[in-house]
């Protein structure tokens, strides 16, 4: 998916419908969540989601200002 | 979300937040077409709402937002191993501590002794529904947001939504601004 399908332009995206669908079979409890390399606002740095999780239970919410 | 970071941080839960895509793009926030601008929204968010926890940027193309499932807002709760133990499809405080308590009652229970075997779950949760914060937010993101949800939710209200996708945004996109 290219950044400008992503980030859509016009309430609700193409893939509303779907996403929503998908959502209850995706990445289920149990599995091993994937380790995105994330620029961290603070430092400026880049940095694995891993290198917070070693270190115990996390909470990680996914939103916008939006 | 942030006092109950700040409440658990105590109990050593850690808690980020991934920033992805908008939601309900509007004048004020319109749509991510650079990193810069991600970044931008990113503070602004951080500002707005005083957000203490530390914030993850997502790429611009949101490979960890498609990763995760891309809802607009869910919260995961990860362990250390890296694996799901809890996932919701939208962030509510209630849930998401009822999932941390009894999590951190396992590891409690464990460190005493008791030989505890997972099991898969699942919740039915029920959020908050404030309509009047939910619009000033749309209101905050410019008008196109307010009207572009009004005419979703008709939309959904008649159940075109199980339509053509299409048909829908060359709908949307013909409107007069």
């Amino acid at each position: 998916m290219t950044a400008d399908g992503y980030n859509y332009r016009v309430f609700p995206p193409e893939d509303d419908v779907e996403v929503f669908a998908r959502w209850t079979e995706a990445l289920k409890v149990g599995t091993r969540a994937p380790d995105p390399e994330l620029l961290e606002l603070a430092s400026g740095q880049t940095v694995a989601l891993s290198s917070y999780t070693r270190r115990g239970l996390t909470v990680v919410e996914l939103g916008s200002l939006t | 979300m942030d006092e109950l970071y700040r409440n658990y941080a105590e109990r050593g839960v850690e808690s980020v937040f991934v920033y992805v895509r908008e939601a309900h793009p509007g004048e004020n926030s319109g749509p991510q077409h650079s990193f810069e601008r991600k970044l931008a929204h990113a503070h602004e968010f951080q500002r707005l709402f005083d957000v203490r926890r530390p914030i993850l940027v997502d790429d611009l193309e949101g490979r960890a937002h498609r990763a995760f499932g891309q809802m607009p807002n869910m919260t995961y709760i990860l362990n250390s191993a890296h694996s799901v133990v809890f996932r919701s499809a939208w962030t509510d405080p209630d849930t998401i501590r009822l999932a941390l308590d009894y999590l951190l009652g396992v590891q409690a229970r464990r460190r005493a002794g008791a030989r505890l075997a997972p099991f898969y779950s699942e919740l039915q949760g029920f959020r908050w529904v404030d309509d009047a914060a939910f619009q000033a937010g749309l209101a905050r993101n410019g008008p196109r947001a307010v009207r572009e949800f009004a005419e979703a939710t008709r939309r959904w209200a008649r159940g075109e939504h199980l339509g053509s996708l299409p048909q829908r945004r060359t709908s949307a996109e013909l409107r007069p601004a």
